[in-house]
């Protein structure tokens, strides 16, 4: 007879054989014992059910290729247009290479204006992006770390996603955290941890969010692989971010002990023999510590077509490049009567023989380690650290065909005005390294950034409101910015 | 037997073995029914017995074996039996058994496949009484159409003596007299008197004047008598509906029903229509009303919540477009507790129950033909090539740019774009049906094809469609029916999503159609041809629906009824779009056509058994059905991108294409396992309580929210059978019904409650994995209360007839997408906050206005009000919804208070010099512009100075039919109604508003000038630097109308005259739809206020997408 398994089978059956008392009942029998045995399992069974194309947190890590493919996730969102458009492009437009283009709008406005309100949208992608990749991090660092193997990809694995997960924290902290003051308390929300619900979390204290980048870098330089290619994670790539959060973090030492480090050991990176190549190689160049790959297919993004639409170099700023060899290949203009301005470095590339309106972003590009070294030697003041530096500034000046420093140039506010302009000029209209830089020179007291951006009026202007909608969703728990509330 | 033992093992694995296996058990229970008809067949042998003086017991087996009865009888009773000699050849059972018992001191009885023996037992007194004087009286009462009439009243006039008529309407009255009179009387029938007779056979009750047809309503699972319903359920005048030419049902709905909200999407061939029953209950779910198409449950959106339905509309066909309007029986909407709770969780928004044309008696054919013409109701009014010259020149100047060299690059040219891509489009309809009956009423069948060809009116826009639709039921044995519905349909779009009619208005009509090199023209660095142009890319999309369902019913007694259903529906809609080479955007990027491939497909596999108990205890009546149901809904996507491809219009498939530039899939799937249960008692005919109960498991939540209990209860009170209301002989009919209960929604998406992990995006050419956002492990059900008070009367003797109905409807634990922490890595989440309430009244009464000789005039109008409210929101914010705030109205409409124009520069000087921030509007608002008023007075104009405009939501809405017949001619007209809504005119804004450099309506011609101040229209100033599009009152507008809807003039030819052997019924008509608006709003149409379905919840908005249509038809039906 029929197998039964479902309780409703057997009060059907019941009800079936209830009518069943007479003979004649026999073939309603029949027709109800055969629809019975249709019930079985799969037309009863909805409930039990897995979903489909979807891994649980469970089976999701189970061993190294499983892990790689998590960490593969998370660096797919270093493409994300957060990350690779809005951040460079409201940063450039803060500092002083870039206006706001047509599609920029009243959001990218407000960061040209230096006057952020805590509700702007691009403000609140940034912030998201990174975020989502500290979680997605912090996923891959968990599960990886309880697997047992003796695969050394292991700990690659975990130094990359710590070192992904380092440079999150380390971009929101100097965006929207008093990073140039250790000791205020407003670091960010730091995780160690995924987010596994909705538990608002309040800001650790500068130092306190220092000293967890710090921690996620130093894992990575010890674990990481040797560097190879832009596209991952290296020992020099962590060596290059340590030496920028130990600027940031105005530790001038460490900071250039880890950059001396990374141009000493940089293994098979290298500065580009002309500055043209770099924009032409995209990831591909050796310069380039970490950025992100792309292609015709699914990693096609808008870079190129978004840095026409959403931004545009600065005049001011094509002015201030007369007279370098770098003016031509970072700013062009389009053909007359057009005679449109035009970013040199991100210009629409072709991949495949396909035309793309695409551009990788340069996340750590070697010749920037160079000059974190100079700036980090020159402030810490002794004579053979300020010769050092301007030799340093010298090796960028060289590479890019400028005109050297002389070494008449020699006290230490000379260098570090020197230092800063050659920043503008090596790495403008490309990541708004220089609006960070006005904001760390100004709080040393070697400029007043007013003279760059009128609207700077006040230190709360040197970094931007945490996202409204955020701090209301998690009951004010996290404390607004000063002069944002 | 022994299949499902032999399956058991290999069902536990999934996937494909399942679905074969699933395959194989059908196969098996149709074989099963095959097996059980043929043995029915053998049961009605004919008997053929002969025999001397043998024993009764004898004969009987002989009768037993023969006829497949059983024979059962008390060896007690046999006793008294006599030897028979008997001789039949093929005599019918009844015949064989009376010539059996002929002089036997025994009788016996045929109880469905049983003859029972007994004793004609009767005392000696009685025996002389009963032979000399009374008799047993048996019957069936029938209504005119032949159905049952059960719970009559059979009375021996002048005398107590009286019985009650079973569920089959028969009755048998012991000892009456044979002179008696018997009184046969039903409510709402005309009694009947006659003589008693020992088998009066069948009586036939006519209806009281006037009315209404005794029909059944279907009320989910099964069906009441209308006149015995306790809930609010609204009756489509189905063949009224069908006057007006529609695509699909919903659009057709518009007018037809109190309660029901239509809002058809656009004026394209095909367009969906968002329905609201009762207002909304839902923000981030699908508010559309459930569909259960006879029995198979269909929910728009595929019950994922918005995310999938509004982001894959122009993906996906509506389902209701697998349905041909053209067999559609009857239409039951469900709109209270009462009704809705059976539903349980998806019932929270009304239930549209759709019943197809069944098959009867004598066999129909039936053949229709229409042909319709199309064009819009109103056309923009753009301006020439000349005219936007200067209209630009001074917009340039206005702003303080230089007026671009390079903007007229065509000399002499004024291209009219509207009329190079609209036509007066020509679409017809044909339909073939035949249905019947064989075998007395015992197989019941019907069929039906139809292909429907839509054109639009703009060019390159159409929709065909082409279905099939089969339906079969048989009484296979006495007792067990079983029945197979089947619908196929093929949709085909074309120019979907290529159909923004404002953007192809507003083309630059400087722009010739081909440039001097034979090339299609465009704009400099546009980025998209020209609208004629566009009009040759594919924009293809092909929906296949099969709905088929199989059941079979079993009826062990009189009472009892088993139904077990098993319904399978599927959709698959593939979109093909494909750009041309010759695109400028396809040049730029030096590609040679670009195709995106999209398919969707979703099945939902449905087991539905229900057991029925429906007897009556004299003037009791008990109606009691318990069911369970299972539905398994499956949903999977594929979409591919390529490119590069060596021919456009032939080598474009994708196996031609140079690369494959992206790809992606995705899938989905969802059980609920459901338990309910549903009780009728009534108390001859007076008193009416209903109670219904459902229990649903759904996978859409997390382990301890998966279950959900939604009950409801209804009375009602006939008063006008109580005698002090019977007196009053104007009074045909009064009831009061009430009810309370509870239902639920779950239109969201799968899997919110646990953190998964999934693949899909790229890093250096591998595919990574990635956490789906954060989870909400208690994401619970949306339930909502529903209270309705309601009246239906009838008054002389139903010549007024109407209902009258209030409700309250409350939606607790509102599902909303609210921001979360942004730390975690997601901005938002699906949450359970909020309440909302909607409150209403509806209002439906028509009547026989006239009817003398062969002039008659029918009339009803229905009339509805809604207040829909925020009602609370726990802490958390509607974003989602305009971001209400707590008390607002839903479909509140915001914008800013336009107060006239700037008429001198002196004005804005005064207002930036008294503001704190030395600005009162924006830096560049000069005269010309738009003055916006300053609500909360802090001296400058910012975001906190919008206000609430209005509201989306009509004051009240209807529709008034109306039907005039004169002999064979007929006039329809259905008038169509709204007031006191709110519209945004975003087209207005858009169009009439001057920014960029595109074509605009001709009114900007009267924009404000220092020479031309007296217009209410602001300066035209390149950029727009004031805003002046902003939305405002100067473009929300009152979206007010009446409207005449349909016309349908009719003619049926009466074919006694001639052809009366092969023609019944011939009918020709013409008709016009939306022949006039009655508005003072200034867009295409008023009643397209929204294209998708947050409209009614977040406030009207009109964008110009496909203005409506007006529509000539004319076509014939001939049944035959």
């Amino acid at each position: 007879m029929v197998e039964l398994i479902h309780p409703q089978e057997h009060l059907i059956l019941a009800l079936t054989l209830l009518s069943n008392m007479k003979k004649r009942y026999l073939s309603y029998a029949t027709a109800f014992l055969f629809a019975l045995s249709l019930q079985a399992c799969s037309l009863v069974d909805v409930t039990t059910i897995e979903p489909p194309f979807k891994l649980s947190e469970e089976n999701v890590i189970t061993d190294i290729p499983s892990a790689n493919k998590v960490l593969t996730g998370a660096y797919a969102q270093l493409h994300s247009f957060s990350l690779i458009v809005d951040e460079p492009g409201v940063t450039g437009c803060m500092g002083i290479s870039f206006d706001v283009g047509s599609s920029g709008g009243p959001s990218y406005q407000q960061f040209a204006d230096n006057d952020v309100k805590p509700d702007n949208s691009t403000l609140a992608g940034i912030y998201t992006s990174w975020y989502y990749l500290v979680n997605l991090s912090s996923h891959v660092i968990e599960k990886t770390s309880l697997l047992s193997t003796t695969d050394p990809r292991k700990n690659e694995i975990l130094a990359e996603a710590s070192f992904l997960r380092a440079l999150s924290h380390f971009s929101i902290l100097r965006l929207y955290g008093q990073f140039y003051d250790i000791a205020s308390p407003y670091g960010i929300v730091v995780w160690d941890a995924p987010a596994k619900d909705i538990v608002p979390k309040p800001r650790s204290t500068v130092s306190e969010s220092y000293a967890q980048i710090e921690k996620d870098l130093k894992f990575a330089i010890a674990n990481a692989a040797q560097y190879s290619t832009a596209k991952f994670a290296s020992k020099q790539a962590a060596n290059m971010l340590l030496a920028k959060v130990y600027l940031y973090k105005r530790d001038y030492i460490q900071a250039a002990q880890y950059a001396a480090a990374t141009i000493d050991q940089r293994g098979n990176a290298k500065l580009e023999d002309k500055f043209a190549d770099v924009f032409t190689k995209w990831f591909n160049s050796k310069e380039a510590l970490l950025a992100p790959p792309f292609d015709d297919k699914n990693e096609r993004n808008n870079k190129a077509f978004a840095f026409r639409s959403y931004v545009l170099p600065k005049n001011s700023y094509f002015q201030l490049l007369a007279g370098d060899p770098r003016q031509s290949v970072t700013i062009y203009f389009t053909a007359p009567p057009g005679n449109l301005i035009r970013n040199g470095k991100f210009n629409n590339t072709s991949i495949n023989g396909q035309a793309l309106t695409a551009n990788t972003e340069y996340y750590l590009r070697l010749s920037e380690a160079y000059l974190i070294l100079a700036e980090a030697l020159i402030r810490n003041g002794n004579p053979a650290d300020l010769a050092k530096g301007r030799d340093m500034i010298n090796v960028i000046r060289a590479r890019a065909g400028a005109t050297l420093i002389l070494s008449s140039v020699q006290t230490k506010a000379e260098l570090l005005q020197a230092v800063l302009k050659e920043k503008q000029l090596e790495l403008g209209c490309e990541s708004g390294e220089e609006w960070y830089d006005l904001v760390r020179f100004s709080i040393e007291g070697d400029i007043n950034i007013v003279n760059y951006k009128p609207n700077v009026t006040s230190k709360t202007r040197y970094i931007v409101p945490i996202p409204i909608a955020s701090i209301k969703a998690g009951n004010n728990v996290v404390k607004q910015n000063p002069g944002y509330e | 037997m022994n299949y499902s033992m032999l399956l058991a093992p290999l069902c536990k694995k999934r996937g494909l073995i399942t679905k074969t296996i699933l395959v194989m058990k059908l196969i098996v229970f149709l074989i099963a029914f095959t097996c059980l008809q043929v043995s029915a067949t053998g049961y009605a042998q004919k008997i053929s017995v002969t025999k001397k003086n043998a024993s009764l017991e004898e004969v009987l087996s002989a009768i037993e074996s023969q006829s497949g009865y059983t024979v059962l009888f008390n060896s007690n009773v046999l006793q008294r039996a006599k030897a028979v000699t008997i001789n039949l050849k093929n005599s019918s059972l009844t015949d064989a058994l009376d010539a059996v018992f002929a002089g036997q001191m025994l009788t016996y009885t045929i109880d469905n496949k049983s003859i029972v023996v007994k004793n004609k037992t009767l005392s000696l007194v009685d025996q002389a009484i009963q032979y000399f004087k009374a008799i047993d009286v048996k019957g069936v009462i029938l209504d005119e159409g032949g159905g049952p009439l059960p719970g009559a009243t059979v009375q021996v006039k002048g005398a107590k003596k009286m019985v009650f008529t079973n569920n089959k309407g028969e009755f048998t009255l012991n000892d009456v007299e044979e002179d008696a009179v018997l009184v046969i009387s039903y409510v709402g029938y005309l009694p009947k008197e006659l003589k008693a007779r020992k088998d009066l056979g069948a009586i036939v009750l006519k209806m009281a004047d006037g009315q209404l047809e005794e029909v059944n309503v279907a009320v989910g699972y099964g069906a009441v008598k209308k006149r015995d319903l306790t809930g609010a359920v609204s009756l489509v005048n189905v063949e009224e509906m069908q006057k007006q030419p529609a695509f699909s049902l919903d659009v057709a709905l518009a007018g037809r029903a109190p309660g029901v909200m239509v809002v058809k999407s656009s004026g394209a061939p095909g367009a969906d229509a968002s329905i609201r029953i009762r207002g909304a209950s839902s923000v981030f779910g699908v508010n559309e009303p459930l569909y259960v198409i006879d029995g198979v449950p269909i929910q728009m959106g595929q019950g994922n919540g918005t995310d999938l339905y509004r982001s894959t509309k122009s993906f996906q066909i509506s389902p209701l477009a697998a349905i041909n309007p053209d067999d559609i029986e009857r239409i039951d909407i469900l709109k209270d507790a009462s009704g809705t709770a059976i539903y349980g969780s998806r019932g929270a928004n009304g239930v549209i129950l759709v019943t197809t044309k069944k098959g009867k008696g004598k066999p129909t054919l039936t053949l229709s033909y229409q042909g319709m013409t199309d064009r819009f109701i109103k056309d923009f009014d753009m301006l020439t090539s000349d005219e936007l010259f200067q209209v630009a020149t001074q917009a340039y100047k206005n702003a303080g740019v230089t007026f671009p060299t390079d903007f007229l690059q065509y000399k002499n040219v004024s291209t009219d774009w509207r009329k190079l891509v609209t036509r007066n489009s020509y679409s017809n309809m044909l339909n073939l049906g035949l249905r019947g009956g064989l075998g007395n009423g015992q197989t019941n069948y019907s069929f039906s094809a139809s292909m429907n060809n839509q054109a639009g009116v703009i060019k390159g826009s159409n929709i065909d469609r082409y279905n099939i639709r089969g339906n079969i039921e048989s009484e296979v044995v006495k007792s067990v029916k079983a029945g197979a519905n089947v619908n196929y349909t093929k949709n085909i779009s074309n120019g979907a999503s290529s159909t923004y009619y404002y953007n192809i208005a507003s083309y630059r009509p400087d722009i010739p159609v081909f440039d001097k090199n034979g090339r299609y023209a465009t704009t400099i660095d546009s980025v998209q041809g020209n609208p004629v142009a566009k009009t040759l890319y594919t924009d293809k999309l092909t929906g296949d629906n099969l709905l088929a369902s199989l059941f079979a019913e079993a009826r062990p007694f009189e009472f009892l009824r088993l139904r077990s259903t098993l319904s399978y529906n599927q959709t698959d809609n593939v979109t093909i779009s494909y750009t041309p080479s010759f695109d400028p955007f396809e040049i730029r990027n030096g590609r040679k056509g670009s195709r995106k491939d999209n398919d969707m497909k979703f099945s939902s596999l449905i087991f539905d058994n229900t057991a029925t108990f429906d007897k009556f205890f004299g003037k009791h009546y008990v109606n009691a059905m318990v069911g369970a149901s299972f539905t398994s809904d499956r949903g999977s996507s594929l979409k591919l991108e390529s490119v590069n491809f060596p021919d456009d219009n032939i080598l474009n498939n994708l196996g031609s294409a140079g690369s494959i530039q992206s790809y992606a899939s995705g899938g989905t799937l969802s059980g609920l396992q459901s338990y309910f249960a549903r009780t009728n008692y009534n108390y001859n005919g007076k008193y009416y309580f209903t109670f219904t109960a459902r229990t649903d498991k759904s996978t859409k939540f997390g382990p301890n929210n998966q279950w959900a209990f939604f009950p409801s209860t209804a009375f009602s009170w006939r008063i006008s059978e109580e005698s002090f209301l019977k007196k009053y002989k104007w009074i045909s009919d009064l009831k009061l019904r009430a009810s309370t209960g509870k239902s639920g929604t779950a239109n969201l998406s799968d899997w919110l409650y646990s953190t998964f992990f999934s693949s899909g995006v790229f890093y250096n050419g591998q595919n990574g994995v990635t956490v789906e956002g954060v989870p909400n492990p208690s994401i619970r059900w949306e339930t909502t209360n529903q209270t309705d008070l309601g009246l239906d009367f009838a008054f002389l003797g139903n010549k007024i007839r109407g209902s009258v109905d209030v409700y309250r409807k409350y939606t607790k634990d509102l599902e909303l997408s609210v921001p979360i922490p942004f730390e975690t890595g997601s901005s938002r989440q699906t949450i359970n906050v909020g309440d909302i309430s909607n409150k209403g009244f509806e209002f439906v009464i028509g009547g026989d206005v006239v009817s003398q000789g062969k002039f008659k005039y029918t009339t009803d109008i229905n009339f509805n009000m809604n207040i829909g409210r925020l009602e609370k929101l726990n802490g958390g914010s509607a974003l989602a919804l305009n971001d209400l705030k707590e008390g607002d109205a839903l479909g509140s409409v915001f914008g800013y208070r336009v107060a006239g124009i700037f008429q001198t520069q002196a004005e804005i000087t005064a207002l930036n010099q008294a503001s704190p921030t030395k600005l009162y509007q924006s830096v560049k608002t000069a005269p010309g512009d738009f003055k916006f008023v300053d609500i909360n007075g802090d001296g400058r104009i910012s975001d906190s100075d919008r206000v609430k405009l209005g509201n989306a939501e009509p004051k009240f809405f209807g529709g008034w039919n109306h039907v005039l017949r004169y002999g064979g001619l007929e006039g329809s007209f259905l008038f169509y109604f709204a007031c006191g809504q709110k519209l945004q005119n975003g087209a207005k804004a858009s169009g009439g508003i001057y920014s960029s450099n595109k074509n605009y309506y001709r009114s900007i011609l009267n924009g404000w000038s220092e020479d031309n101040k007296n217009t209410d229209l602001p300066r035209n100033v390149y950029g727009d630097p004031n805003q002046n599009s902003r939305a405002s009152d100067y473009f929300i507008q009152d979206g007010s109308f009446l409207k005449l809807k349909n016309i349908q003039v009719a003619y049926y030819i009466n074919p006694a005259k001639w052809m009366k052997q092969q023609v019944n019924q011939i009918k020709l008509y013409a008709g016009v739809t939306n022949l006039f608006v009655l508005t003072k709003y200034d867009g295409p149409d008023p009643e397209i206020g929204t294209s998708t379905g947050s409209g009614l919840l977040a406030g009207g908005y009109d964008g110009g997408a496909y203005p409506s249509t007006r529509t000539f038809n004319f076509g014939f039906n001939i049944t035959f």
